[in-house]
């Protein structure tokens, strides 16, 4: 009876939670049920809730974690077969499955090890590199480090010089070379794709994007650190989009958001730094300001935000996402989405766990505020 | 010292640790081999830098730790006075639990007292 009666409860609360998260409007009430189902060990029903949660705060960092957990669990028995099946077949086509099983939970550093397996297993057959350099630029498409579309390239072109018919492995560096701007480089290879294919639809939609692109004037590399130290890069094929602005209706909510964040216990200020929006906020009170210089929280918070970025991308960990920093008496907390970043000065540091998740809140709550084109 | 970085490598979801001093010179390193120590030291070294001299636009004191969370990865770097502690992990690690073995690293190192710097 009492095993009944448990399950009846969780199903019950997990009925009131999902009604809670559908009304909220940020996403706490999303990570509380998704780890509510978790532990009562309803993975499905936990990765299916982190869906439905993402579709909403595409930016929640909880509610990827879970996703990607979720899955990773119920992935793990797949997985171990797959890898059986690859290694003792020595097959390409098991290898790539294995790969995409991996990149389903954004398991980067695994899916390589698969891809390197497969090309010390086959070191004459072109597939290992082909996956190597399709899972880094993968990664570099999301997290724009250089190293990635650099080492990416360079497998690519190991790849090629296997099997250079390779239409697939074309026409990854056409996209990357239209993506970084190196026009020249990717008209040859979509024409040596379009060879190996005349018919392609994707091969010939890229080709009338390219034809009206100007050639490039710099080097690949040069291209690619600008991208690297780009606070919003937008690549030129899409140069004619729009920045967006914050609107009225979004100003008064971060105001509101960032005002309430500065109530927090212990909070001492927030800050709120984007490119078209300087916010300051105390007690409860928030100020908008003309330039980030003109207060020395919201100076720090942008100078911090570009060094740990740039920092952390040569470093090879990826996209700068926070950072806690104790200095005396202060904890500073600072969290980045995009360009903009959000910075709570606070001077109890028992109150980290707490004040992190709000800011997490604050940031998922809003998708990202605007874009500002960089071209390389 | 070397025992101290050995030990703490071993713990899981820990890429490395690495001490060095706050103008980016290694003085003892334990990387994975994805990283390169000469790279990783320069880079917390700038990061450092640029830090204490933003905070020293506010009213903060010096730094004593700093946790830097990216999408590959997190790197903690605790101050040890005349160096730093920089330990690398992965971005699935849960630093409530790894904590302690970082800190207790840090009072090892520090409780061995002056450091020669190498290289």
């Amino acid at each position: 009876m009492i095993p009944i009666l448990k399950q009846w409860q969780g199903w019950s609360q997990s009925r009131r939670l999902y009604e809670q998260a559908r009304q909220d409007a940020y996403p706490r009430s999303w990570v509380k049920l998704c780890r509510h189902l978790v532990g009562q060990g309803d993975l499905a029903r936990a990765a299916e809730a982190a869906g439905e949660g993402l579709a909403r705060f595409p930016h929640s960092r909880d509610l990827r974690d879970i996703l990607r957990h979720a899955n990773r669990l119920a992935l793990g028995e797949e997985i171990e077969g797959l890898w059986a099946k690859a290694r003792d077949g020595r097959e390409p086509d098991d290898f790539r499955i294995l790969v995409e099983t991996y990149l389903s939970c954004e398991e980067y550093d695994e899916a390589l090890k698969a891809a390197e397996e497969l090309m010390r297993l086959r070191p004459e057959r072109p597939e290992g590199s082909a996956l190597v350099g399709k899972i880094l630029l993968r990664r570099f498409y999301e997290d724009r480090v250089a190293s990635d579309a650099r080492r990416g390239i360079v497998a690519l072109q190991d790849a090629l010089e296997r099997d250079d018919g390779d239409v697939e492995s074309h026409l990854e560096l056409a996209r990357i070379y239209r993506f970084i701007g190196a026009v020249s480089k990717a008209l040859f290879h979509l024409y040596r794709a379009l060879d190996g294919d005349p018919e392609n639809n994707e091969a010939l939609e890229l080709q009338e994007h390219l034809i009206d692109l100007p050639l490039e004037e710099e080097e690949e590399a040069q291209l690619l650190r600008a991208i690297e130290e780009s606070e919003c890069y937008v690549p030129p094929h899409e140069a004619e989009q729009e920045c967006r602005k914050i609107s009225d209706e979004e100003k008064g909510s971060l105001i509101r958001d960032l005002g309430r964040l500065s109530q927090l216990n212990s909070v001492v200020r927030a800050a709120f730094v984007s490119h078209h929006l300087t916010l300051i906020a105390e007690g409860g009170e928030t100020r908008t300001l003309n330039d980030p210089d003109e207060d020395p929280l919201c100076g720090i918070a942008r100078g911090f935000r570009k060094a740990a970025d740039i920092s952390a991308k040569r470093m090879g960990i990826g996209a700068f996402q926070s950072s806690v920093l104790t200095a005396g008496e202060f904890v500073l907390q600072f969290h980045a989405l995009g360009p903009t970043v959000v910075l709570v000065e606070s001077s109890d540091r028992s109150m980290v766990d707490v004040i992190r998740e709000e800011c997490f809140n604050f940031v998922a709550a809003r998708l990202r505020v605007e874009e500002e084109p960089v071209h390389a | 010292m070397h025992e101290v970085l050995d030990e703490l490598v071993t713990v899981p979801g820990i890429k490395g640790g690495i001490v060095v001093t706050p103008d980016g010179i290694v003085v003892i390193s334990r990387l994975a081999n994805e990283l390169d120590e000469d790279t990783t030291a320069a880079l917390v070294g700038n990061v450092v830098t640029q830090t204490l001299k933003l905070l020293s636009l506010g009213r903060y004191e010096d730094m004593d730790r700093m946790i830097l969370s990216a999408s590959r990865g997190k790197i903690v770097i605790e101050n040890l006075g005349n160096c730093l502690l920089v330990v690398v992990t992965n971005q699935f690690i849960n630093l409530d639990v790894t904590f302690l073995e970082i800190k207790s690293a840090a009072k090892r190192i520090r409780q061995l007292g002056t450091l020669t710097v190498s290289g």
